[in-house]
């Protein structure tokens, strides 16, 4: 359910604020009468289904989202207790879970490592029972976009999440991230079992395939170079009969096939070459992170993806996630500058028996949330997190926010208010940014050149 | 709101735009107040919304989800047409291969393929369309290997209210073969407008076409398109299925896409990209090869001030004055090019003819 408590309140006397905020979600791009490129000067706004209905039908919804919140309580007891705000400069930056890896005397905080890095230095942790501690940055997961927080009060006793008490949840099942206070924050569907979100985790053949779905196998249109497929000799207008024994009737099926097998993992082809049956064995590749496949969305496809939400920085990628519709809360004063950092990010999620799901890890965009399963967690406690340096972390997405403008303007986060290292830092880490795109693009351009006629 | 099929651009529903009741300002207080209300998943007087008592309610519910998806899930299929690049999702809704998808969905397309969610492909011939209300029917043109497709029982939108529960389904974002369709849980928000509905199932691109269920797993509702915020995910009620039923297995294909343009290659069109000029009327940005506005010699940053005498004040006004005409119909436009005021005649082209 797209909704939370918190998620109403704001729209009070934000709605119209909201509305003007959004000017790129009301722009039509490239439809062939008019562009609405201006719209958010024009009097014309986007619906929202709220203002069709009578107020009783909207108290009616508000006391259903309500009653969803409040009867879901009895299973976040437990989990709160080991939910922690995180916060800098007293304002919240994301929440933490409070666990104890194997073998270690001290319990740590997990928390979203992309969302504090930027201002490690001075973060505080606000406990369940509302006292506050510093607490720094001991060691960070990379892959997972997790940070160790450590607090170094004496005599501080923190809870720890059980995560023997652990669920593996059903498609549909509903989900539950707590607050500190005790009371729900959000709730959703488990949407997707958990998978790994990287290309890597796909084996690759290196063929391009005929869309013709006509008739019995695929007829290959390309051979990749140095590809497993050159490797074991298969060539262009090979027809791919079977690929271990499963009889290949589409491109669309032999393509899952494939992407569902592990890389390194070998397949016997069997296909027609001529008036000719053949048979190979093939040790499928691994899918290359820049190369394909992974398409970069389509514009419009960008706009979506923030539509009503505001998608985390870092939101792809992760080895092992499962997917939620639960709405992640972020920003949601946008008037207000100081929370632009603000998110959910890092809490612990339990099903309706409290059994914990995982770590809620990022906002993918309006549709979904990435949750790393508990499992996950529990190998990833098992592993030495990796010492904090300077440039350490993921920098492989952005907000897709419509109004960045704001966002990225130096002086406006909690960090840079008063901190002018952290504003040059800020601005060092943007241009090795634009660095690093530069690089691909040339790269793309270089690879593109060849293939224009 | 964003038509949220895969290969389609960012657009704009012109009846949104001009309905009245849209353009009334309207500040709404949602108070959240905990309080323990009358009893659950019955509907109170038939008009507020079910609600939730306990742990047990919230169970019996997610039982009833669960039960939808693993029976539904794998009729929910990924359509794709290889020749015009047209994409969604779908729903398979009888044993012999019949799938109801959005008007947008299929539109230029006569053949799509089917992809289920386990990777299976199957052919499918396009049926008709009716695209006022975005709904399409395809038929799966290959057998069955086990004597069914799997498929969903279609059920009625007709008795749908604020605040029932529906479950979402959808190839969002394309198909991914290691992953089944995203499952999306909410409520009805509102049903008024044009058979449409509301839910705050969120849905993105490629979902379209997708089917929204009720609790008994019964296809009440097409994806159809999104606005700016979570609650506002549209879907075509099948109510309006059920009344051209027979029209669309006949294959008729009748309509426009949101009463005047999007994906309908046959809408009007003049052929320019524009914005609002600072002191009322539309300043051209750009002018498309061979289309109406450039055999009429319309310039870029021409003022477009009235189009058959009516005014053009904003967007809005020169869309509507467009879509009141259709494609072939000659009108008369003034424009203002710098100090000088001109007219031109120009014929409105088909929106499928226009070269981007």
């Amino acid at each position: 359910m797209a909704t939370s408590a918190a998620k109403y309140t704001p729209f009070k006397k934000n709605f119209l604020m909201k509305h003007m905020k959004y000017p790129a979600i009301i722009i039509g791009t490239g439809l062939l009468t008019l562009c609405f490129k201006t719209l958010a000067q024009s009097s014309v706004r986007i619906p929202d289904p709220l203002q069709n209905l009578r107020p009783a039908e909207i108290e009616s919804l508000a006391k259903q989202a309500s009653s969803f919140f409040s009867s879901a309580k009895p299973a976040i007891t437990a989990s709160a207790k080991s939910t922690v705000t995180i916060s800098y400069r007293n304002n919240r930056i994301s929440y933490g879970t409070i666990v104890l890896a194997p073998g270690a005397t001290h319990p740590t905080v997990l928390t979203k490592w992309s969302e504090v890095s930027r201002v490690r230095h001075s973060l505080m942790i606000n406990t369940p029972d509302g006292n506050r501690y510093p607490a720094k940055v001991s060691g960070v997961y990379p892959d997972h976009d997790l940070a160790v927080l450590s607090v170094e009060t004496p005599g501080l006793k923190l809870t720890p999440l059980d995560l023997t008490a652990s669920a593996v949840p059903d498609l549909g099942n509903f989900i539950l991230m707590a607050r500190p206070d005790g009371n729900v924050d959000g709730f959703g569907v488990v949407s997707v079992q958990a998978r790994s979100l990287r290309q890597s985790d796909r084996a690759y053949l290196g063929v391009g395939m005929d869309f013709a779905t006509a008739g019995k196998g695929v007829s290959l249109s390309k051979i990749m170079p140095d590809s497993a497929a050159s490797n074991a000799g298969l060539r262009i207008g090979d027809i791919v009969l079977t690929i271990d024994n499963t009889a290949i009737t589409g491109f669309m099926q032999m393509r899952s096939l494939l992407q569902r097998l592990d890389p390194g993992s070998e397949v016997t082809i069997r296909y027609r070459r001529g008036n000719t049956e053949k048979e190979t064995t093939v040790q499928l590749g691994s899918r290359d992170e820049n190369k394909d496949a992974r398409k970069v969305p389509a514009k419009h496809m960008n706009t979506m993806e923030g539509m009503g939400t505001t998608p985390s920085r870092v939101r792809t990628n992760f080895p092992n996630v499962i997917q939620s519709d639960m709405p992640l809360q972020t920003d949601n004063t946008p008037e207000d500058t100081r929370d632009d950092f603000t998110n959910d990010c890092g809490g612990p999620v339990v099903d309706l028996d409290g059994k914990v799901i995982g770590i809620a890890i990022a906002r993918g965009s309006r549709i979904k949330t990435y949750i790393i399963p508990t499992t996950t967690i529990q190998s990833v406690l098992a592993t030495k997190p990796q010492p904090v340096s300077e440039n350490l972390g993921r920098r492989d997405g952005r907000r897709t926010r419509q109004n960045t403008d704001r966002n990225s303007r130096p002086g406006n986060t909690p960090a840079e208010k008063n901190d002018h290292g952290g504003r040059l830092r800020r601005l060092l880490e943007e241009i090795e940014q634009n660095n690093l795109e530069n690089a691909e693009n040339l790269r793309k351009i270089k690879e593109a050149l060849p293939n224009l006629k | 709101m964003v038509n949220i099929c895969d290969a389609f651009p960012v657009e704009l529903l012109i009846k949104d735009i001009i309905n009245p009741d849209f353009m009334t300002p309207m500040i709404r207080s949602l108070h959240f107040s905990i309080v323990g209300f009358l009893s659950v998943i019955v509907i109170c007087g038939g008009q507020a919304a079910p609600t939730m008592q306990s742990i047990e309610d919230l169970k019996s519910v997610q039982n009833k989800v669960n039960k939808v998806v693993a029976k539904v899930l794998p009729a929910t299929v990924s359509l794709f047409s290889a020749k015009n690049g047209a994409s969604g999702s779908g729903v398979i809704v009888n044993k012999d291969g019949l799938i109801l998808t959005a008007g947008h969905v299929v539109r230029g397309a006569e053949e799509m393929t089917i992809v289920f969610p386990d990777g299976k492909q199957a052919r499918g011939k396009v049926l008709g369309a009716n695209y006022t209300r975005d709904a399409a029917m395809i038929q799966i043109i290959d057998k069955p290997k086990s004597g069914s497709w799997p498929y969903a029982e279609v059920g009625t939108s007709k008795t749908l209210a604020t605040g029932d529960l529906v479950i979402a389904l959808g190839h969002a974002g394309g198909f991914d073969p290691v992953r089944t369709p995203p499952v999306r849980f909410g409520r009805v928000i509102t049903h008024r407008t044009n058979k449409f509905l509301s839910t705050d199932c969120t849905l993105i691109g490629g979902d379209s076409g997708g089917p929204l269920f009720d609790l008994d797993g019964k296809v009440v509702g097409i994806h159809s398109s999104i606005g700016a915020d979570l609650t506002s995910n549209n879907h075509a009620g099948i109510e309006g299925f059920h009344q051209d039923w027979k029209k669309l297995q006949a294959g008729e294909t009748w309509g426009s896409l949101g009463g005047s343009n999007l994906g309908d290659p046959d809408a009007p069109v003049i052929g320019i990209d524009a914005v609002e000029a600072p002191r009322g009327g539309v300043s051209i940005q750009r002018i498309y090869q061979d289309s109406p506005a450039s055999k009429a010699d319309l310039r870029v940053g021409d003022v477009i001030r009235t189009i058959s005498g009516r005014n053009i004040r904003n967007l809005r006004a020169l869309y509507a004055a467009i879509a009141h005409h259709k494609s072939g119909q000659s009108i008369k436009i003034r424009i203002t090019r710098g100090q000088e005021s001109l007219f031109r005649n120009l014929t409105l082209g088909r929106r499928g003819d226009i070269r981007r």
